[in-house]
């Protein structure tokens, strides 16, 4: 949605060309107010409901969340029946409900230790248009990925978010490993091989659209995620999946406002932060505050790929792999042990006398050669080369 | 420095004493008479009535001497020795026969043998002979016209002296100057060709002549006869300080309304500001009341009102955005303002439509003497104006400013990110005035200002106010005068996005008002003023419009419904004076506003908060048709009673009505917030004010010093629903939260006016609370409670000081200190959606640092050489001297996801800056 607010941040950079921005740490506040956070999506069929709860902390903290672990979830039907929601991390609760579609559903919440039940209002499940495309558009400083999507006089508002995979290859490759119960140095195997991983990572922002503005509901390209220019995701192939949610008005607003309590506090003209509200109450105490909104319905998802032909040429700057050189020492190979016999440094080029022996090795620090430490060998179940 | 006092007394000496006294031509003037144990003061009156001879002498001391001798033919030097025989008293005689009397020592007449090869020796020759005309003016001043002949003088003891005054480099008549006797202050006025006629008593005068300009002249004159006396005067070199009448002095004490602010020109060029350009809006921040929410916002804010709350005219037309550049400057080019009102207590009667304040920007209509001009050259603005008369009866202002800030902006983008960017700006003005005759005059006030605003090359916003009005000023007889002003005003902004040829958009606002005054003023007699009239204003708001652009935009065409109204005022004033002490002025508006179609109103369900699931029907209107109207009274009382000369006490009462708001939920106004009129759900906003003050001046009035309380009470103010968005909103009303504000307060002020050190020192104490309105049936913020608004800043402190350390330099320091305004904080965070978010705390529940800032300001005035082609004068100096980084803003953001607190400072370190003035 066009926003009069995007267009502040330039402007304030004009006047920060002499503005400066310094820390601010106020004593607000090291109370600890423990507001319910309640974050998750009631899903329909045969995906995974998955419901979040924690508490807040004080913004002076150290920790980053504090999962709330002895709660029992379960959704609810209106006409009365029941399913239950597994821990499967720290506070997280999550089933494969297979949900059907024609019935109200609601959330609830019980808190044995505190003695209070929290449920969420009665939701009535929105099925989501199928992703009409998700594609990209390459530019000169960076990629944009996008999706378009046919809304409707019933669906006209969504909620996105993604999760790209990336398959990269570290800085240095290296063909040889130190066998410690050989004591020399040898040629990796392929289970030893370092030289391929895949990362991943989740969306982290909040994109949401209306389709009402625009003809026919029909939503053109919303930019997804941009990829900047020598980004490593894609130096080799690149996937991302997609995932869309149509949601109410209410829903809309509350991600609308947390979005602009969250973005857009960047400076004068940024609109005053709103209440964020919240369609979960306690059931003794309805003025608690709580925090979130909790939906039901189908979501849709599509995977997209990019490799790296698509959009060569790209060069990829990774910053991990800043300084990565091979050492220019050769070490010889009775001093194998202590050089590489603790890991730290890899073997990567055989030297071979002029009669064609291996006569010693040049080596590389690990981190320039082990994608491991970053990523994950173990090729994701769903990746298509 | 030196050498040239020395001149003068070189001079002094020379001509005043040229010659010595020679025995030899004394000779003819022979004493004779018995005088039987006379004052020495009576001996001499009596020898003067006989003889050419003139004494000199300190009357009182002498008169102890007795005089006690019979002279016979004696020489005049014989008789004094006689008399001054065993006294200490020493006589001298020059060649005029004057005679001094000294005690002690004989006033010496002759000069050292050496004397002039000694000074000529120390002087610089050729600073002699290039002052030769300064030599003459002293030569001139101190040298003995022997005016007339007493032969043929008509009356016996007096004589007329007349003549003609001229300038000395112009050879024009000099007329206005004044001409006077230095004893008794017989004084005549030169005319017009230049003439003059003084009548005195014969004998010896000083005549001193003082120009308009100030410059002063003297002539030594031995008035015999009738005769004349030719003088030329230099122009403007020596001027002494500048004269102002004022008839304000006593006003802060004698004027029956209160809290008036204003400002001169004068004391606005002097006060400090960011990048050196003279600003109307900054000058009125330093008053007492008068706040803005930071640096670089468009707004001002009233005692503890929001910045919609001000009505800004500009001569009678009404200035939406008073700024440019987002605030940094203001929109008045400073060269055709001729002084500025700030109304904050009472609101004269004829002002109305806003709850705050009226800010009155008088402009100039141009001199009638000569074609002339000004103009500045800053850091980012230059500006240029001429002004003067075509013909006799008309004269013209016309002026303009613009912006190299792009030039500015390009040399930056090298080392920032801001690239593909520019703005610019401009102002016009022209103002006409013509007599038409004594009873008639028109004038018309036309303003342009534009900004073009670029954040990138894809983004390009602007705005512009357009003003034109057309007064006539008619007096019917002496005491009813009336004008009568029709004008259009408008202020419009628009969006353009290019940046991707599907997604291309123009947006628009625009509003249009149309505005009719008639404003009388009658003296009924010396007791009574009369002041009554109407103004209708006829408002045409198309609140948005969001269009495609291009071909290949997919854009949906979306408007806002178009608004009109027309408001409606009758008024009548009058300004009593009940006695010397006790003077009233009361008054009463009363104003009909009519909300017109073609229109739709939303109608929602009675007793339900208003939203689209309550929305039960539409009702359409047609093109003219009254939707609905509101009206009521206004009414404004302020009474001043005297306690003495330099004390009063005043008390007011106001309400005001207003029935166009600006809608922002933001903390400052941005240039992209619209304006709303009171329809069926949004309701005028309504305040009144109750205000008390004391004034007492000490010192000859020259420094006044002033106490003001006030509260305020103001209904269906707007607030929002949270996340409500305001843009291309056609059902805004569901989003408005109708609010309550009071606000209250004490304003000290201690001003001194004149002297080298001059300026003021204010404190002023101010509360500004609003809350949800209880029968408001959406949310309430706060619960309810009474929160702070956006721009309650309790204490501020304000020093506007300058000082003169000459005509032509002089420095002004500028101290501000205020609380911080309140802001909504966050208290707690956590994890959603990926990221980590902020929980805010209640409205308004904490602040943002204290604000301190300190400016200094150098004015310099150029040299006062007559022939030259332009005078000048820099102004130099630093903004915020001590560099301190005042938080505009603070924000909370994840930086790699982790939650940062932010403080934004707009001018965090000193900015220096440099403007060179010229006037022609």
């Amino acid at each position: 949605m066009f926003r009069f607010n995007q267009l502040i941040p330039p402007l304030l950079m004009f006047m920060l060309l002499m503005a400066c921005r310094e820390p601010f740490e106020p004593e607000v506040t090291d109370i600890d107010f423990s507001i319910l956070v309640v974050e998750g999506h009631i899903e329909i069929g045969d995906s995974e409901t998955l419901i979040r709860l924690s508490r807040t902390i004080p913004l002076g903290s150290q920790d980053s969340v504090n999962p709330v672990r002895a709660a029992q979830v379960s959704v609810e039907s209106i006409s009365g029946q029941n399913w239950s929601l597994v821990q499967s991390s720290p506070g997280s609760y999550s089933g494969e409900l297979n949900l059907p579609e024609n019935q109200d559903y609601r959330l609830r919440i019980s808190m044995p230790f505190e003695g209070q039940v929290y449920l969420s209002e009665w939701l009535e499940p929105i099925i989501t248009p199928e992703i009409e495309q998700v594609g990209f558009t390459q530019q000169e400083d960076w990629v944009e990925i996008f999706a378009s999507t046919q809304g409707s006089e019933e669906n006209q508002y969504f909620i996105w978010d993604y999760e790209e995979t990336w398959r990269f290859r570290p800085a240095i490759i290296s063909g040889f490993i130190y066998d410690p119960e050989v004591g020399n140095v040898v040629m990796r195997n392929q289970d030893q091989r370092t030289d391929v991983c895949w990362l991943s990572s989740k969306s982290t922002g909040i994109l949401i659209e209306s389709s009402s503005r625009f003809s026919n509901d029909f939503i053109p390209r919303k930019e997804i995620t941009r990829i900047p220019a020598q980004s490593e995701r894609l130096g080799q192939r690149y996937s991302i999946l997609v995932k869309q949610r149509a949601i109410s008005r209410e829903m809309f607003d509350f991600w609308e406002i947390m979005r602009k309590n969250s973005d857009d506090l960047g400076g004068i003209f940024s609109p005053l932060p709103s209440l964020v509200r919240s369609n979960v109450f306690n059931e003794n105490d309805p003025n608690e505050s709580v925090i979130g909104y909790v939906s039901a319905g189908k979501s849709s998802q599509k995977r997209f790929y990019i490799s790296f032909e698509e959009i060569a040429p790209w060069r990829v700057v990774e910053p991990a792999y800043a300084g990565c050189r091979i050492y220019n020492d050769t070490v010889s190979i009775s001093e194998v042990q202590g050089e590489f016999g603790s890991g730290s440094t890899v073997p990567v080029i055989g030297i071979s006398n002029d009669m064609g022996f291996m006569v010693g090795y040049r080596g590389a620090p690990r981190a320039c050669t082990d994608c491991t430490l970053r990523g994950t060998k173990e090729r994701p179940e769903f990746w298509e080369d | 420095m030196k050498k040239f006092f020395t001149l003068i007394f070189i001079a002094l000496v020379l001509f005043t004493f040229s010659a010595s006294v020679d025995a030899q031509e004394l000779a003819e003037d022979r004493i004779s008479g018995v005088f039987l144990d006379i004052p020495f003061p009576r001996f001499a009156d009596q020898v003067e009535r006989n003889s050419s001879f003139r004494f000199y002498f300190d009357t009182e001391n002498l008169q102890a001497v007795r005089v006690k001798l019979s002279a016979d033919q004696n020489r005049i030097q014989d008789v004094l020795d006689i008399i001054f025989e065993n006294t200490d008293w020493k006589y001298t005689i020059d060649a005029q026969k004057r005679i001094f009397i000294s005690r002690d020592q004989a006033l010496e007449l002759n000069l050292a043998d050496d004397f002039f090869e000694k000074g000529s020796s120390e002087l610089d020759t050729v600073r002699y002979e290039s002052d030769g005309e300064e030599l003459d003016r002293f030569f001139l001043r101190n040298k003995l016209w022997v005016i007339g002949n007493s032969q043929k003088s008509k009356s016996a003891s007096e004589a007329v002296l007349s003549g003609i005054v001229t300038g000395l480099e112009s050879g024009k008549p000099s007329s206005g100057t004044l001409i006077f006797e230095k004893k008794n202050y017989t004084q005549a006025i030169v005319d017009d060709q230049g003439r003059y006629s003084l009548t005195l008593p014969k004998g010896r005068h000083t005549i001193l002549v003082q120009s308009m300009g100030g410059v002063q002249e003297q002539r030594q004159i031995n008035l015999l006869g009738d005769g004349t006396l030719d003088i030329t005067l230099e122009e403007n070199i020596y001027s002494l300080g500048e004269v102002v009448v004022s008839s304000e002095k006593l006003s802060n004490i004698n004027r029956p309304e209160m809290g008036v602010q204003a400002i001169s020109m004068q004391s606005l060029r002097k006060i400090p500001t960011a990048l050196g350009e003279v600003d109307v809006i900054k000058g009125i921040l330093t008053l007492p009341g008068v706040k803005t929410v930071g640096e670089a916002s468009v707004g001002f804010n009233v005692r503890g009102g929001a910045a919609d709350q001000n009505l800004i005219l500009f001569n009678n037309a009404t200035i939406y955005n008073p700024s440019h550049l987002f605030g940094l400057f203001s929109a008045f080019n400073s060269d055709v303002v001729e002084g500025v009102e700030l109304y904050k207590g009472s609101v004269p009667v004829q002002y109305g439509g806003r709850l705050s304040s009226v800010l009155d920007v008088k402009p100039k209509f141009g001199n009638s003497e000569k074609i002339s001009g000004s103009g500045g050259i800053g850091l980012l603005t230059s500006r240029l104006m001429l002004e003067g008369p075509i013909g006799e009866n008309t004269t013209f202002v016309v002026a303009g400013r613009s912006t190299y800030s792009n030039w500015l902006l390009n040399l930056l983008e090298d080392n920032t990110e801001f690239t593909g960017g520019g703005a610019s700006f401009y102002d016009l003005n022209l103002n006409v005035q013509h007599k038409i005759d004594d009873n008639n005059t028109l004038r018309l006030t036309s303003y342009l200002s534009s900004d073009t605003f670029q954040f990138d090359p894809d983004t390009t916003f602007s705005y512009s106010n357009k003003s034109v009005n057309l007064a006539w000023v008619h007096y019917f007889n002496d005491r009813l005068e009336g004008e009568f002003v029709a004008g259009i005003d408008n202020y419009q902004f628009q969006i353009a996005g290019r940046d991707d040829p599907s997604n291309a958009f123009d947006f628009g606002f625009n509003i249009n008002q149309q505005h009719l005054r008639a404003n009388f003023s009658y003296e009924l007699d010396n007791q009574h003023t009369f002041n009554f009239g109407m103004n209708s204003i006829y408002y045409g708001i198309r609140p948005g419009t969001f269009d495609p652009f291009g071909e290949n935009s997919i854009v949906i065409p979306e408007s806002v419904d178009r608004e009109q109204a027309l408001e409606t005022a009758l008024y009548f004033g009058d300004n009593f004076e009940v006695n010397d002490v006790f003077s009233i002025n009361y008054g009463a508006r009363y104003v009909l506003y009519n909300y017109l179609g073609p229109g739709t109103v939303n109608n929602y369900a009675v007793g339900q908060p208003k939203s689209e699931s309550t929305l039960v029907n539409q009702s359409e209107f047609g093109r003219g048709q009254v939707i609905n109207s509101y009206h009521g009274p206004e009414f404004r009382v302020s009474a001043r009673y005297s306690l003495d000369n330099f004390s009063s006490v005043k008390a007011s009462f106001n309400t005001m009505r207003q029935h166009i708001h600006l809608l922002t939920n933001t903390s400052a106004i941005t240039p992209t917030d619209v304006w709303k009129l009171s329809d069926p759900h949004v309701r005028p906003q309504l305040g009144n004010q109750f205000s008390i003050g004391y004034y007492k001046n000490f010192s000859v009035n020259d420094l006044e010093t002033s106490v003001e309380v006030y509260h305020r009470s103001m209904r269906n103010l707007i607030d929002y629903r949270s996340g409500a968005s305001l843009f291309l909103n056609n059902t805004i009303e569901q989003d408005i939260l109708n609010t309550e504000g009071r606000a209250y307060g004490a304003e000290f002020l201690v001003r001194k006016n004149n002297g080298k050190l001059n300026g003021w020192v204010s404190y002023t104490f101010s509360r500004s609370l609003w809350r949800t309105s209880p029968d408001e049936l959406g949310e309430q913020i706060n619960d309810g409670a009474y929160y702070p608004s956006n721009f309650d800043q309790p204490h501020d402190i304000m020093v506007v000081a300058n000082y003169e350390f000459s005509k032509r330099i002089n420095t002004s320091l500028n101290a501000n200190y205020s609380t911080g305004r309140p802001i909504t904080l966050p208290i707690a965070k956590f994890q959603y959606a990926g990221s980590e978010r902020v929980y805010f705390s209640d409205r308004n529940q904490y602040r943002i640092p204290d604000y301190f800032r300190i400016d200094l300001a150098f004015n310099m005035e150029g040299n006062h050489k007559v022939r030259k082609l332009a005078h000048a004068s820099w102004s130099f100096g630093v903004y915020n001297l001590l560099g301190r980084s005042n938080p505009y803003s603070v924000y909370f953001t994840p930086v790699n996801g982790i939650l940062e607190g932010y403080q934004l400072s707009i001018f965090a370190s000193p900015i220096p800056f440099i403007t060179y003035n010229f006037k022609f």
